[in-house]
């Protein structure tokens, strides 16, 4: 798994290549946390994303209440089928934002 | 660990002759269960030319019942069988740790807000939804977890 992370002027861009699943959650996590200071929303770009279980739901739902204490919000691009399935399965397409 | 209670045949190391027919693999329950069961998976995916889709589906539910048994059953090993037929890949898991019927355990409230959710939970709910059936046997005090992923076009 592997994280490309770009900061931009609004946001912060993380690109996520592999799996995100128990044995690649913790890495996930870890590059997001320098980020969760700063003022700026993030985008989840998944197009090199093939799957995510409930280790990796567990990151994105702590970012996203970590977030959303500052107004901010998480925007996901570009999720395959089975990832939009799993979004919707547990409900987090009512606060996730997609592109 | 005795493997004969769901093959009643002998068994070759990577060939099953029992009724279900398939391969199966076993291995201790440990940090290197979620690599070795993930490798397993893709292998027999792929051998059996099953759809992307279907592979995926098939490393979410493993991943999350192998990591439940990791974390939580104190077994020693584990066993992933996996066969198919024409409509769905039938994993079956086995563990020798401590009794316990994950297809029990309470569904989240998936209506909640963010900031309202539980952190837990959603692993045995996406199981019980992505697979089109599950059944839970205690097998002479194994745990034993049937799933049946469907692997039709359509799904």
């Amino acid at each position: 798994m592997k994280v490309n992370i770009t900061e931009m002027d609004t946001c912060v861009l993380f690109s996520v290549e592999g799996y995100l699943d128990t044995t690649t959650a913790s890495p996930f996590e870890e590059a997001l946390m320098p980020y969760l200071a700063a003022e700026k929303s993030f985008v989840f770009d998944f197009s090199e994303l093939e799957f995510i279980t409930s280790a990796g739901l567990r990151v994105v739902l702590r970012t996203q209440q970590t977030l959303e204490e500052t107004g901010r919000t998480i925007t996901v691009r570009n999720s395959n089928e089975e990832v939009m399935e799993v979004f919707e399965v547990v409900g987090f397409d009512e606060f996730l934002i997609f592109e | 660990m005795d493997i004969s209670d769901i093959c009643s045949t002998s068994l070759s190391s990577d060939g099953c002759s029992c009724p279900l027919g398939g391969e199966y693999t076993v291995f201790p329950a440990a940090e290197e269960s979620l690599v070795l069961s993930h490798q397993f998976l893709d292998e027999c995916s792929k051998k059996h030319g099953i759809p992307k889709k279907t592979a995926r589906h098939i490393q979410i539910c493993s991943d999350e019942i192998v990591t439940n048994i990791v974390s939580y059953a104190h077994a020693e090993t584990i066993r992933i069988h996996y066969a198919i037929n024409d409509n769905a890949v039938i994993l079956t898991f086995e563990d020798n740790g401590i009794l316990f019927d994950p297809l029990q355990s309470k569904a989240p409230d998936i209506t909640l807000a963010a900031k309202e959710r539980q952190i837990g939970g959603l692993g045995l709910f996406m199981v019980k939804r992505i697979s089109s059936s599950a059944e839970y046997e205690e097998v002479n005090g194994r745990n034993r977890l049937r799933l049946s992923i469907d692997r039709s076009p359509a799904q």
